[in-house]
């Protein structure tokens, strides 16, 4: 009896082709991720700091993560802000984005010309379109809605409305491409079906387009939740590394407290570092029950 | 010809709706906030600087390119190259986004869809782990690792060069490993059994039948993932100093004028910088936009 | 139709494309460097310093050693310059081609402490080099102020070690137009004071304008250091007739509002304006009691006597009530230092500022149109022709107004700013020193991974940067100062602005003492992020910037101060000494 071909089984299997594609993946993950980033998640539990002329890293276990908690009062703001951008891209920009999106993919008066202006933002480098607004708000702005013009971005609520709405103008861009791709997924006919039937347009995109798109707009709120301690919000490019705590959001935070003195200091890495872990521990499971339970309990397409 | 034209002649008025005129008119307002906003950019990007600060709202002066040609003339970032300094000039720079972007989002479009697809059919511990990898992935903020990739890219010998870049992108962990997955997911594996039945292999169903079956969702994420290459001017800094890109150029010259020959920060001089940066890309979208947002009756799987 | 649409779209894409082609030229220039020389790369931080001091030496250090063989076959060195506007991040260091770096934000000991910098100690124990193989008769380390010496001197006083020399002295000053100044008659006249008046009083004009001369003859009062005229070989004149006291101040304000601008600063770059702050208190406390900052121990005179809650607290007369001296200060307990008297003081200044008629587009101008606001306002029809009395900035402003501010140099030459000695919270201080504080850490290294065949080249350069010659050169050209010792030549100060010998004379005057902002004990340097010289000192829960958080909260002074002492004393998480 001949003996089993186990490499014959494999290739059957798909377990050859499967490797075969994320071998290579997997190892520029090992590499590139945990080989560059493994330090830097340890020194959430350590200390760096530099004594005559020589560095010094000692273990202190959780102090460092002592240190983010009892600052409480800032991170308030931070983890309120944060969650603020969060809001507005699940409540405003995800649903704008899907009514935009329909609106184009039914081909509607002049759909072509807002599929190009919906994108354009995204086309602009972020430095750019932070010049445009920054000067924008600066010059336009704030000369005529106040006179005399009271440099409106140093007080919060106004410096807050303005930045929601860059955050707002600048949000439609790469989402409605998704959205546009996953509706141009869905069945013609069930949509003719529906005309058909006498159902209004907001009937057809509530019953039909929704469900058939649920899994995109599940993955796009989960990327959102993933990313709220990664959001900078253009706070970098309109305020530098000055913008102060009450505006500030975690990944903003994070980011500018490296600096010391203007100069990226690796004795600032340890309290990054366990911010960002803290971060991680709090959002990725929220992150993937969210996930789990949209896709359980949200509407389907049968 | 007869019959044409009494076809056009009773042609059906669609009736338009109620939310056709709502979300009309709220991308119609969307519209003319971004044109004013980069019309005002640009006419302002024609002005002197002086003039721009004492009244931002004037029309400008005529068509005055005095911006745009410092601009072209000045905007230079320099290299040692063995025995010489290279100054490379805004047409090399856009070469070098072109093949950073271009090269590097087919790359990584390509294995995130790969990966994505053999995670979402091909069910196992690997593959939870995987995804559940890409989650916890784009959920950690991490700091403080670009001296750390240096050093690995110089052991490896890849700083500075073309290679070190493009094997970055052989990687999966981006936020479109989860669109793709929902995609592969939705696809029907029907057309895989039916395939395997008549002796295709596990590639052979990947690249013939299921890749084409995303096409569009492969050029979106492309076009997403060359705009935001196009636009990176930090990695291109570090990791290929002698190849400077455009944004990278662009970001010298925003924050430091003065070393390219300038005595001043200039407003309108930057937004003429910034809007020389944005017209190609924006060119070559418009044109390929339908391709890109592609032909949205094609792509149905279902019936 | 559809096909002449995708024509014109190609045909527009085409020509952009070709328009960038065609206007760029050719698409690389390259520079060879000179094979029969040996090339030294230099890295400088091209900043408001500018670069024209530097291009000078360079050019004078080249033509020196044109005949000196540096390697086999090699005559003469060819500088390859790196001027941009950049720092370099540590870790790059090793694998960077620059082998003499001359910058600004530079953490001395944490380049140290990665193998950054060369020791140079031979360099520093050495003379520097008038010209070629022409020594200096001191040592490069005695040119070192005892402070710097003990920060830069890693090793021991037997045993030293150097790695780094130090670049220029700066501060963060309230520059003042001294033609305003004297076309407006701003200057209180002899034996006059607004101390004792009332606020009401200070806000009037009429009130306050008897306090000030009257005519160009009119003698002046003697300033914050109480004295005039030269004594035992100390100028006591450079303050006369200055705002001796806040009350002073106000009414100068008062004084100036009527016809024109009191105040501009730069704006974007708010950070300026805590440095700022941080002079006020410096100055308010004196050196020694600010040095503490750096020392994290000491014991000191001028804490005030908070209650349970950190508020101020007053005595029966209106005065603040202060808690007896010599109260100690460890690393535990260094949060104490926030309750100095001077911190109050300094949010006292800023508020009197943000109060005033300050140009209201102060914290959204661009730096350089503030600076040419602030010289050229009294001829721009935009300010009606009003001059600008004030403007906070650095030592380096004059320079960095050569791009927009200043025509040419004789334009440049023609106006006359100056460096206000800031004035004392009230009469009882009096006389004492003007403190300033010299912030931002620049310096000048070697990479320690300098070709072998560049150390000697790289040696010879630092040493030649270091000659009173070449500070004088540094000098001539920006009208700053090397934080150096050294003097300035008659024909250095002939060729200065009004300004930079303004600067030279108010830094060198000996009623000035300087506060070194780096660590100054074992705890300082292992608390080193705490020292943060762009945020520290006025944190709260909402930021650190007291002009911008006043500004936006309409906090007062006293509930400012009670809150960042608060905050800073719940967060207060230093790490002991070893």
């Amino acid at each position: 009896m001949a003996k089993p071909n186990v490499f014959a089984k494999m290739k059957q299997k798909g377990t050859l082709f499967y490797w075969a594609i994320v071998i290579l993946p997997i190892l520029n993950y090992l590499v590139f991720f945990i080989g560059v980033n493994f330090n830097s998640i340890v020194l959430a539990f350590k200390d760096v700091y530099i004594l005559k002329g020589e560095k010094h890293i000692d273990w202190v276990k959780f102090d460092n993560f002592k240190t983010i908690l009892r600052d409480s009062q800032v991170l308030e703001y931070l983890v309120k802000n944060s969650m603020m951008y969060f809001a507005v891209t699940v409540c405003v920009i995800i649903p704008l984005t899907l009514l935009f999106s329909y609106y184009i993919f039914k081909k509607y008066f002049a759909s072509g010309f807002f599929k190009v202006m919906i994108f354009m933002p995204s086309v602009i480098c972020s430095m750019v379109l932070a010049i445009f607004y920054l000067n924008f708000t600066n010059e336009i702005l704030d000369k005529i809605i106040f006179k005399p013009r009271i440099a409106l971005m140093k007080k919060d609520e106004y410096a807050t409305a303005v930045m929601i709405a860059l955050f707002i103008i600048g949000g439609f861009s790469s989402n409605i491409l998704l959205f546009l791709n996953a509706m141009s997924q869905m069945s013609l006919s069930v949509l003719e079906a529906a005309r058909i039937d006498g159902a209004s347009e907001i009937r057809t995109f509530w019953s039909v387009v929704l469900p058939s798109i649920w899994g995109t707009i599940v993955e796009m709120i989960v990327i959102a939740m993933a990313g709220i301690a990664t959001q900078q919000a253009n706070l970098q490019a309109m305020f530098g590394n000055e913008a102060r705590n009450k505006m500030r959001t975690v990944g903003y935070h994070i980011f500018v407290s490296i600096f010391t003195d203007g100069f990226e200091s690796e004795t600032n890495y340890p309290y990054c570092s366990a911010f960002g872990l803290l971060a991680t521990l709090v959002i990725a499971p929220c992150t993937l029950i969210s996930r789990y339970l949209m896709r359980k309990f949200g509407p389907s397409e049968e | 010809m007869e019959k044409t034209m009494e076809r056009k002649k009773y042609k059906v008025k669609r009736k338009i709706s109620a939310y056709e005129i709502v979300i009309g008119c709220v991308l119609a307002l969307y519209s003319f906030i971004l044109i004013f906003l980069f019309g005002w950019a640009f006419l302002s990007s024609l002005r002197n600087h002086g003039a721009f600060r004492s009244d931002a709202l004037a029309f400008p002066e005529g068509l005055k390119w005095k911006n745009y040609t410092d601009v072209f003339k000045t905007l230079k970032l320099s290299y040692i190259e063995g025995r010489s300094k290279v100054w490379v000039k805004l047409d090399t720079m856009f070469l070098n986004s072109l093949i950073y972007a271009g090269v590097g989002g087919l790359i990584q479009t390509f294995f995130t869809a790969a990966v994505a697809y053999c995670c979402a059919r091909y069910k196992g511990f690997t593959s939870s782990l995987l995804r559940n990898v890409v989650i916890v992935t784009l959920i950690i903020p991490v700091v403080g690792t670009m001296p750390s990739l240096l050093d690995i890219l110089h052991n490896m010998k890849l700083h500075d060069t073309w290679m070190g870049i493009f094997v970055q992108r052989v990687s999966f962990c981006t936020t479109y490993f989860l669109i793709f997955y929902a995609a592969f997911g939705a696809i029907s594996w029907e057309y895989a059994e039916s395939a395997f039945i008549d002796g295709a292999s596990h590639s052979r169903v990947f690249f013939q039948i299921m890749l084409p079956l995303v096409k569009t969702l492969l050029i979106t994420v492309f076009i997403l993932l060359f705009v935001q290459y196009w636009n990176d001017y930090q990695n291109p800094w570090m990791l290929i100093p002698s190849m400077p890109t455009a944004a990278r150029g662009l970001y010298h010259y925003l924050n430091d004028p003065i070393s390219m020959g300038m005595n001043d920060e200039n407003v309108p001089r930057q937004i003429a910088a910034g809007v020389i940066i944005f017209v190609p890309i924006f060119t070559i979208f418009v044109i390929f936009r339908d391709k890109i947002m592609g032909n949205l009756t094609e792509g149905g799987i279902k019936g | 139709m559809k096909a002449g649409k995708k024509v014109l779209a190609m045909f527009l894409a085409a020509t952009s494309v070709c328009g960038v082609f065609g206007a760029t030229a050719c698409s690389k220039e390259t520079e060879t460097f000179d094979d029969t020389k040996s090339q030294l790369f230099v890295k400088y931080y091209n900043g408001g310093v500018g670069r024209a001091w530097i291009d000078e030496i360079i050019a004078e250090f080249e033509e020196e050693y044109a005949e000196v063989e540096f390697e086999p076959g090699k005559k003469g060195v060819q500088v390859v310059k790196d001027f941009e506007k950049s720092i370099i991040n540590v870790n790059n260091v090793k694998n960077d081609i620059n082998q003499v770096y001359i910058l600004v934000n530079t953490v001395y000991s944490e380049f140290v402490a990665n193998d950054a910098m060369m020791d140079i100690t031979d360099v520093v124990k050495g003379k520097a080099l008038t010209t070629k193989g022409v020594e200096e008769d001191v040592t490069i380390e005695s040119k070192f102020s005892d402070k710097r010496k003990s920060y830069y001197n890693i090793g021991t006083e037997n045993a030293a070690k150097y790695y780094a020399i130090p670049f220029f002295e700066s501060s963060m000053n309230l520059n003042y137009n001294v033609d305003l100044f004297e076309d407006f008659g701003y200057y209180f006249a002899a034996g006059q004071t607004a101390e004792g008046m009332t606020e009401a009083e200070l806000h009037d004009f009429e009130t306050v304008a008897t306090l000030f001369v009257q005519s160009d003859d009119d003698e002046r009062s003697l300033g914050p250091d109480n004295r005039t005229g030269v004594v035992d070989g100390v100028n006591y004149s450079l303050d006369d007739g200055l705002p001796a006291t806040y009350a002073d101040f106000q009414a100068l304000i008062t004084y100036i509002e009527a016809d024109n601008i009191p105040f501009i600063w730069n704006g974007t770059a708010t950070s300026y304006l805590t440095c700022f702050a941080n002079e006020v208190w410096a100055n308010s406390v004196g050196e020694a009691e600010y040095d503490m900052a750096f020392t994290f121990r000491g014991t000191s005179d001028t804490l005030m006597d908070l209650d349970a809650n950190g508020e101020i607290q007053y005595n029966e007369d209106g005065t603040v009530k202060m808690l007896p001296a010599d109260q100690e200060i460890t690393p535990e307990t260094a949060y104490k230092l926030h309750a100095q008297k001077g911190k109050y003081d300094a949010l006292r200044f800023a508020n009197m500022i943000l109060s005033s008629d300050y140009y209201k587009d102060s914290f959204t101008v661009n730096y350089l149109d503030a600076q040419k606001y602030f010289i050229k306002s009294s001829e721009m029809k935009e300010f009606e022709y009003k001059g600008i009395a004030m403007m906070v900035e650095g030592t380096w402003w004059n320079n960095e107004a050569r791009g927009i501010g200043y025509e040419n140099d004789t334009d440049r030459k023609s106006y006359r700013f100056g460096v206000m000695p800031l004035p004392k919270p009230d009469a009882s201080q009096l006389g004492e020193n003007n403190t300033k504080i010299s912030e931002r850490e620049s310096l000048m290294f070697i990479n320690n991974y300098c070709d072998e065949y560049a150390i000697p080249i790289a040696k010879e350069f630092m040493r030649y940067l270091q000659s009173d010659r070449a500070m004088n050169v540094f000098s001539r050209h920006t009208d700053m100062l090397r934080a150096m010792k050294y003097d300035l030549t008659d024909d250095t100060l002939g060729e200065m602005t009004y300004f930079g010998k303004n600067v030279y004379e108010m830094s060198r005057a000996a009623t000035t003492d300087w506060v070194e902002w780096m660590p100054k004990s074992e705890e300082a340097q292992k608390n080193r992020s705490l020292l943060d010289y762009l945020t520290w000192g006025y944190n709260t829960a909402q930021g650190s910037n007291p002009f911008e958080l006043t500004y936006s909260y309409g906090t007062s002074p006293e509930a400012y101060f009670t809150n960042s002492y608060n905050y800073i004393k719940n967060n207060w998480n230093v790490k002991s000494g070893s």
